[in-house]
């Protein structure tokens, strides 16, 4: 049995002596021990017997990761862009009665208007007024309330059954083409406004196909200078397609949504723009 | 070294296109939300001369603004915020004062009295954004039918705005329901789609039964009970003149016009085996178009007059099937649980509209003509009978209240639009059942 002092003194000896200085001090034969273990463990280091250093090869290989590279600019919350400062104000607040805005000059002048005639009012049969009939009572029918569905924009049609939860592959919003380098939060922050403003064509006929591009062109502070429809012939020809591409242009030109929450000095990139309005994810089909 | 720098000069003159190229290309941004919102629509009252014409000028707005707005696709704006006045409107619209209010679509227009007696009503309706007229148009005719004429004009305002024909120029015949449950009068009655001139047609004291539209006319079939025996008879609402269609052996049921109003489609039973038959009206022959031991009721053709529905319990219990006019090709279309009765098919021709009947609750419901896409609009303890507005794009039916212990269940009429919002109770003077949407009616060209 060593006393605590003595061992408190060897420690601290032994702390000055380097590794090879301790070896020379060990007995012969505890270096001899020493040396068959240090070899051995080299040799078990190189079988790959000893768990912590053996490299292990039979681990499944993932598959590579799909790595998409998109730009985002600095500031990723969508309030912020448009509550940045703005280099002036874009346009001028309307006052109540202020003169109204130039409005595009010609095309208002009323023109003539067909002329249509109704044909004489027919004798309904058996016009028997009954006394206790007064049309005057008769009020405007009244609206009963349903309860209104969970979420509104889950879909614009309304069911009163649950709908089996189904995952729907999310259509592509963006594009991540290098050589548009307009960032994602400017694209979704133009996406959420026209959003908005977009009135849905619900309850049309076929109104998943109802899918209506339109080309605009905007002014440097971000406002509509025009918009048009891609497809005019078919406007022409579809009363539904023209219905439903007029509501889109509305959604363009509404005051509301508009000037576009865009960086004004990144003007050359947004200035020609397409937005393509598609129904389909809202009517749920 | 003329030849590089001849490269390098060139190199210089491409450089900026190439670089100026992607952001000339448009940007491309897909919007696939929106939202269900009314469209915001300013009526102005109607101008007029003198006090006469500015009155049913007024009344001429009222009646398009009531229409507009119980389609739940537009909201009228309050007239109270208007800012450039009505006068001023006839000879140029300020655009600028319109969208402050937040109006996408503006309709004002004037009423005159004609020196041959006639009213005259102009209107037109603006793009407020686009500052576009969309349409304008005058209408005739004598002055006690002004409703009409508001009718026709708030039906131009929607196609022109939904791209689908109106509907408001319309009328529905119900079942109208008066008596305790034990002495029950039950009447014809006929009224304008928005409750307006409402008339008895028949006097109760027969038994009448579901009234069906002729898709083309202004006719109306009907079963009546006259000396307990029920008939099949046919009503032309403008003359008054009645017809039966014919003394079928045993019962008959769901009697309903073609699309082309030329025939008259329905079930007849036999010992107790209802099958579905076609009658021509104009040679009375008829067909039998199922030969089944099941019961097969409430057939309804297609609008192309090529394929039937009907409900029928052949599978166990009753469920929709679709089959040619000739009676082949049969198809199940309907699946879910519980009965599906009534299938009525959609003017328009893209749905079926039915009552299902599941536990204790009845449902309206609609689905596409192969049967997918089955959305059930309304819930109740009875809601039955659906029948399409001429535009397929509303659905009237009624709806039972359970009845109390002293046997007072109201039952009323109501419409429901096909996303199924805008449910509404149409105003009768008193029970009403089973109703019947008629098609537009007629209007003149000159």
């Amino acid at each position: 049995m060593h006393s605590l002092q003595e061992i408190r003194a060897a420690i601290s000896e032994y702390r000055e002596l380097s590794l090879y200085e301790m070896v020379d001090r060990l007995p012969m034969r505890a270096g001899i021990t020493l040396s068959a273990f240090f070899h051995l463990f080299a040799l078990l280091l190189v079988a790959g017997a000893v768990p912590g250093f053996s490299p292990s090869y039979d681990f499944d290989i993932a598959p590579p990761i799909p790595v998409q590279v998109v730009n985002i600019s600095d500031v990723a919350n969508l309030p912020n862009m448009r509550q940045r400062p703005k280099p002036a104000p874009r346009k001028p607040a309307p006052a109540k009665y202020a003169p109204p805005p130039p409005s595009r000059p010609s095309r208002v002048a009323p023109e003539p208007v067909p002329e249509v005639s109704l044909p004489e009012p027919r004798q309904v049969a058996k016009p028997q007024p009954e006394p206790a009939v007064k049309q005057e009572t008769l009020e405007p029918p009244k609206q009963v309330e349903l309860p209104k569905a969970p979420d509104n924009f889950a879909s614009v049609l309304k069911t009163v059954e649950e709908l089996e939860s189904q995952s729907k592959p999310q259509p592509e919003n963006f594009t991540s083409d290098p050589d548009r380098p307009l960032s994602i939060t400017v694209i979704q922050a133009i996406q959420a406004q026209i959003e908005r403003c977009w009135a849905i064509p619900a309850g049309a006929r076929n109104a998943e196909d109802l899918v209506v591009e339109i080309s605009m062109v905007l002014n440097p502070d971000g406002s509509v200078r025009s918009a048009r429809i891609v497809n005019t012939s078919r406007a022409e020809r579809d009363p539904f397609f023209r219905t439903a591409a007029e509501s889109a242009l509305r959604a363009v030109y509404n005051p509301n949504c508009n000037p576009l929450p865009v960086p004004l000095e990144d003007y050359e990139k947004w200035r020609n723009i397409t937005l393509r309005f598609n129904p389909k994810e809202m009517l749920g089909l | 070294m003329i030849k590089k720098f001849a490269f390098a000069l060139l190199a210089l003159f491409f450089l900026p296109l190439t670089l100026a190229t992607p952001a000339h290309a448009s940007l491309k941004i897909d919007i696939t939300r929106g939202h269900a919102q009314p469209l915001p629509i300013a009526i102005v009252d109607f101008l007029g001369k003198n006090r006469t014409e500015r009155s049913s000028g007024q009344q001429v707005a009222e009646v398009i603004s009531n229409n507009l707005s119980n389609s739940g696709l537009f909201a009228p704006i309050d007239q109270e915020s208007f800012i450039q006045t009505a006068d001023s409107l006839l000879v140029q619209p300020r655009f600028g004062d319109w969208r402050i209010i937040n109006t996408q679509a503006l309709v004002y227009g004037k009423v005159e009295m004609q020196e041959d007696g006639r009213l005259r009503v102009e209107f037109r309706l603006w793009d407020v954004f686009a500052e576009q007229q969309l349409v304008g148009q005058a209408f005739y005719t004598e002055p006690d039918n002004w409703r009409r004429i508001a009718h026709v004009i708030s039906d131009k305002i929607y196609e022109r705005l939904t791209g689908e024909d109106g509907y408001f120029d319309s009328r529905l015949v119900y079942i109208a329901e008066s008596g305790n449950a034990r002495r029950r009068v039950k009447r014809l009655a006929i009224m304008d789609q928005d409750g307006a001139n409402h008339r008895y047609l028949t006097d109760g004291n027969t038994l009448v039964l579901t009234p069906r539209f002729s898709p083309t006319a202004q006719k109306i079939t009907y079963m009546a009970y006259y000396s307990n025996r029920p008939r099949v008879y046919i009503l032309d609402i403008d003359t008054g003149r009645e017809e039966v269609l014919g003394d079928f052996p045993g019962m008959t049921f769901a009697p309903r016009f073609s699309p082309d109003g030329k025939s008259v489609i329905m079930s007849l039973s036999h010992d107790g085996n209802a099958d579905i038959y076609l009658m021509n009206l104009e040679t009375r022959r008829i067909r039998q178009l199922t030969t089944n031991s099941a019961i097969d009721t409430s057939p309804s053709m297609s609008p192309d007059g090529k394929r039937i529905v009907f409900s029928s319990d052949r599978g166990g219990s009753p469920q929709l099937y679709t089959m040619d006019v000739d009676g082949s090709n049969l198809r199940r279309v309907s699946f879910g649980n519980g009965r599906y009765n009534t299938p009525v098919w959609s003017p328009r021709g893209d749905m079926i509209a039915f009552t299902r009947q599941l536990g204790g609750t009845f449902y309206i419901g609609v689905m596409r003509t192969d049967g997918s896409g089955e959305r059930l609009l309304t819930e109740s303890y009875l809601d039955e009978g659906p029948t399409w507005s001429p535009n397929g794009r509303v659905i009237s039916f009624f709806r039972q209240e359970r009845m109390s212990r002293y046997g007072d269940g109201k039952t009323r009429l109501f419409t429901v639009d096909l996303t199924g919002y805008n449910l509404r109770e149409m105003q009768t003077p008193n029970d009403a059942s089973d109703p019947a949407w008629s098609p537009l009616l007629p209007i003149e060209q000159r």
